[in-house]
């Protein structure tokens, strides 16, 4: 575990060391967040309520920022893998005395964490500003432990489909659907609690809903019960997801032919 | 002119570089026809619970993206390296451009064709035509949007972001 630790302190260094690059990217959540206002604002007035569906436009848009939180922030290791599947450099790391997976999993972790506080900072400071308060702060104590289940479950995804390299030549097809799956079914643009009841019982039934919604939504109207029902969800799909990843790589592991000397 | 020649030569070479993986430009271009379809579904969720914002309903959306799509398959086809112009110039890779008596932007920007483009391209005028508001003076003005939007907005805003990240770059390497 020590080795784990210390490799996602030597990335989180890194990346403290080239801050540039990290708030430039995270700036981008300010334009999404002045969009989501406008859009809301205008849905809602509308709509002549404050409220709907259980949510006014301050809880819409905090819940934006969590949700928004946690797809700028997730660990994006599918490339990572995939190029060093395909370049060989795999090879390099199998012959450390680190688990592969546990490798990248440290290492992507620690930039998902410096990205999550930068985003959170700049996407909670701007909807401050434009809707006032979070709704409660007991939301920052349940959300911290499900942004990692999320975090945890995002990667077990991406390690998947960055684990195909070994059987197809690109991946970005892969990417593209589970990208558009978790907007979707996650209630990423959109709150499920928007969404028909039908599309809603069927993405509250599956992984990213766990990954985006519950935390989101949580935050906005913390309870006991919604926080161990989502968490319970969340370790339900991570033991699931784990045990596919070990799987796929250990039989990913077998083909690989590693030449030179 | 002779920039236009220069021009066509490079999207002839970028196309004939495309076509020699057949079946992965195909898979490109359906992937990305089937990626847009799924991400206007969120449009479709979102007017089907609020049916109509300020005038604003699902037939403009089509349009609306239909033009965006289009603009950035457009941009993606005939100077994809615009969206990787950041990362040409941090890693030096501009010195191969600068070495060849051609405009270097241009020349660097137009020598890349991104395949999944094609499936942008196609897609904003099938969601065009399903509207519900095609008309045939209608599909020139939409080409003429499509125009205006890669230009203006894709392209140049696209290359100022680009410039903006190489600056951020260099501040936090110097800082």
């Amino acid at each position: 575990m020590k080795k784990y630790w210390a490799i996602f302190k030597l990335q989180l260094a890194n990346g403290l060391a080239y801050p540039g690059e990290f708030i430039g990217r995270s700036l981008m959540i300010l334009p999404f967040m002045w969009i989501f206002y406008q859009l809301w604002r205008v849905t809602f007035e509308a709509s002549a309520s404050t409220e709907i569906n259980g949510l006014t436009l301050q809880h819409t848009l905090w819940y934006l920022v969590i949700a928004e939180v946690i797809e700028l922030s997730r660990p994006r290791v599918a490339n990572t893998i995939s190029d060093a599947v395909k370049d060989g450099s795999i090879a390099h790391i199998l012959s450390k005395p680190y688990s592969f997976l546990g490798y990248h999993y440290s290492s992507s972790m620690a930039d998902t964490v410096f990205r999550a506080l930068l985003n959170l900072v700049l996407g909670g400071g701007m909807a401050w500003l434009l809707v006032g308060p979070p709704p409660s702060l007991w939301g920052f104590v349940v959300v911290l432990p499900l942004l990692l289940g999320a975090w945890a479950l995002n990667y077990c995804i991406a390690a998947l489909i960055g684990l195909l390299a070994f059987w197809v030549e690109d991946i970005s097809a892969f990417q593209w659907i589970y990208q558009k799956l978790a907007f979707i079914l996650g209630g990423l643009l959109i709150p499920l609690n928007f969404y028909p009841t039908w599309l809603r019982t069927i993405a509250e039934a599956l992984p990213f809903s766990a990954m985006t919604y519950a935390p989101a939504s949580l935050f906005v109207s913390p309870t006991l019960n919604g926080f161990l029902t989502a968490a319970g969800l969340q370790l339900l799909w991570l033991l699931l997801f784990v045990g596919g990843l070990g799987l796929i790589y250990r039989r990913s592991v077998t083909v690989l032919t590693v030449n030179g000397g | 002119m002779s920039h236009l020649k220069f021009l066509l030569a490079v999207w002839k070479a970028n196309l004939q570089s495309a076509m020699e993986y057949r079946a992965s430009f195909l898979a490109q271009m359906f992937g990305m026809i089937a990626n847009n379809t799924i991400y206007f579904l969120i449009w479709v969720i979102f007017f089907d619970r609020f049916n109509d914002v300020r005038g604003w309903g699902l037939g403009d959306m089509y349009v609306t993206f239909g033009v965006s799509a289009s603009a950035f398959g457009l941009v993606s086809i005939l100077f994809g390296n615009t969206f990787s112009l950041g990362e040409i110039i941090t890693r030096g890779r501009l010195d191969y451009y600068l070495s060849l008596p051609r405009p270097v932007l241009l020349h660097a920007v137009s020598s890349r064709m991104i395949s999944s483009g094609a499936g942008d391209f196609v897609y904003g005028f099938l969601s065009y035509a399903v509207s519900g508001s095609f008309s045939w003076d209608g599909l020139l003005r939409f080409g003429l949007a499509v125009l205006l939007a890669a230009g203006v907005l894709v392209f140049r805003a696209w290359l100022s972001m680009e410039l903006l990240w190489v600056w951020l770059e260099q501040w936090s390497f110097c800082g």
